[in-house]
């Protein structure tokens, strides 16, 4: 299934002016689990999700009281520098919602 | 009642931003008819960008800064409670600090709440405050070090102050504060903290209810919400009457805008959530338990800082012909050469953004490959002077009506234009310089606090 069925939420935003944080919420404690222990959303997948390297990926982070999967990225550039078409960052989520998981 | 064994400590929050737009008085009012302790917003935010810091413009309509700010007065005198609101102006400028005051000043007086013990934190810093640190300071989300030439390129920079100025300007009977930038909880955890109630449980309140509505489901927005802290637990609770806060809702919001799910860092130390638990209190009610407080060795403080780029100039332009829309990179590529051409190589920055390919995600973006019907390309020229932006503003817009690709369908095909004229947004395009911790050895290194009685 995509992550987009799986998920109650899934949003982007700023972590500060050089971050961008991704929160994926479940409705349930088991869907959580099975996204989290299904091993495909790892720093691999979602950069290929985003073409970057790896290493863009800085955490993902099982938050276990609220169901919910947290992923830290750098910004492509700090937050309302020259050339910036996302200031709030609220846009970057996209590519999540198609990632396959079992 | 300092240090005391206080009951508890109830916290309106009229606004998650306070100035932005008006917010919502009905819910507002009911906030104000459960006799809070305190009536708070925060007025600012890093997500701004660095243009308001840097070029100190103000962020809010002034008139609608008042409204809020004079709402919130005469709700708080109505029951008694005391004023707090942070990050005044948006960056949390001085300036910004001596409006927020003239306007409260001038509310008192119109509105005859006084004499009311008015507080004024300031957080700018200088640039010579800046150097003498630089030995204390790191990155915290700029990947560079703080270096005099960075501080040379600063505009203006403030500290993200702790609760302490907070703290001392409730100890000096203060019935309103005004402050500059400032950690967002603790605005909202102040005066808990002053009556001596667990600093953890209060910093995570004041987290959980510093963007208002953002924490209850629906979030309706400019709708006012109640935190109340308790000796071993707080609640939160919205209060329009088609809100409600649930255990999910609560917990989603401690998520937001923070890399770390599990520690909450602020000056002086970190609230861990780790065990926190989140029951029902009641259909619109949650309570909160379990965050905890500890210290840090040092007291580090976050300082922002923006610095001007140069002038700034925009062109929007638009394609409808699949072909143009094929060979969109030929023709930005042909601008760009043009504008070289005319202008020169160096000193200067142009950023094309393609919307219906990638502009919101560039490089990121995998799928910019299947480009929509149509496009719109915004250019952004920066330069350091106007003149120069203005010509390079000029050429793209030249250029993308006279654009030549491959394949162009007779004499015409050049860009459709909502209008001839360049656009000039604000003018200026700003950067973040500073985004650091600065290690101080006290509090109040990097702010002052001053009280007035307004008559």
């Amino acid at each position: 299934m995509k992550l987009s069925e799986l998920a109650s939420g899934l949003s982007s935003k700023n972590a500060g002016n050089f971050h961008l944080t991704f929160d994926i919420l479940f409705e349930s404690a088991a869907t959580y689990r099975r996204v989290l222990d299904s091993g495909r959303l790892t720093p691999d997948a979602v950069a290929n999700a985003y073409g970057v390297d790896p290493s863009e990926v800085l955490a993902i982070i099982g938050f276990e009281p609220g169901h919910a999967i947290k992923i830290n990225m750098r910004r492509r550039i700090a937050s309302g520098d020259p050339g910036e078409t996302d200031v709030f960052g609220a846009q970057q989520y996209a590519p999540l919602l198609e990632l396959e998981i079992p | 009642m300092i240090g005391g064994a206080a009951g508890r400590s109830a916290v309106l929050c009229a606004s998650g931003s306070m100035g932005l737009t008006p917010f919502h008085h009905e819910s507002f009012w009911a906030g104000i008819d459960r006799q809070p302790d305190v009536v708070a917003a925060d007025a600012g935010s890093g997500d701004i960008g660095p243009y308001y810091l840097g070029s100190g413009h103000w962020y809010n309509l002034r008139e609608w800064e008042e409204l809020d700010l004079s709402t919130m007065l005469n709700g708080a005198r109505k029951c008694g409670a005391r004023m707090i609101v942070g990050s005044a102006g948006g960056a949390g400028l001085d300036k910004a600090v001596d409006l927020y005051f003239d306007i409260v000043r001038t509310a008192v007086h119109r509105d005859r709440l006084g004499p009311l013990r008015v507080a004024r934190i300031y957080s700018q810093v200088t640039h010579d405050w800046l150097r003498e640190k630089l030995d204390c300071s790191a990155p915290l989300g700029a990947p560079w070090p703080m270096t005099e030439e960075i501080i040379d390129q600063t505009s203006n920079a403030v500290a993200m102050i702790g609760v302490e100025p907070y703290l001392r300007a409730l100890d000096e009977g203060a019935d309103v504060i005004i402050a500059g930038r400032s950690c967002d909880d603790v605005l909202f955890a102040a005066h808990p903290i002053w009556v001596g109630l667990d600093r953890g449980l209060s910093l995570h309140m004041g987290k959980s209810i510093e963007c208002g509505p953002l924490v209850a489901t629906p979030p309706l927005q400019r709708e006012s919400v109640l935190g109340v802290v308790y000796p071993d637990a707080f609640t939160v609770e919205p209060l329009h009457p088609a809100m409600r806060c649930t255990p999910a809702s609560v917990i989603g919001h401690t998520l937001y805008e923070r890399l770390d799910p599990y520690h909450q860092a602020g000056p002086g130390g970190t609230v861990d959530l780790t065990d926190v638990v989140y029951d029902v209190a009641s259909d619109r009610m949650v309570k909160v338990t379990g965050s905890a407080w500890t210290e840090s060795r040092e007291y580090r403080v976050k300082m922002e800082g923006s610095g001007r780029v140069g002038a700034r100039k925009i062109v929007i332009f638009g394609f409808r012909d699949p072909v143009a829309i094929a060979h969109i990179d030929e023709i930005v590529a042909d601008i760009r050469r043009e504008v070289t051409r005319v202008v020169g190589a160096d000193g200067w920055q142009l950023y094309f953004s393609v919307y219906g390919r990638n502009a919101i995600m560039d490089g990121r973006d995998l799928m910019a490959g299947q480009s929509g019907h149509e496009i719109a390309v915004l250019a952004q020229a920066v330069a350091p002077d106007e003149a120069t932006a203005t010509r390079i503003a000029k050429l793209v817009k030249y250029g993308s009506l006279r654009a030549q690709y491959g394949g162009k369908f007779g004499k015409g095909g050049g860009a459709a234009l909502p209008g001839d004229e360049v656009l000039s947004p604000d003018q200026e395009a700003y950067r973040w310089t500073i985004d650091h911790l600065v290690t101080v050895s006290d509090p109040f290194e990097c702010c002052r606090v001053e009280i007035d009685t307004v008559p």
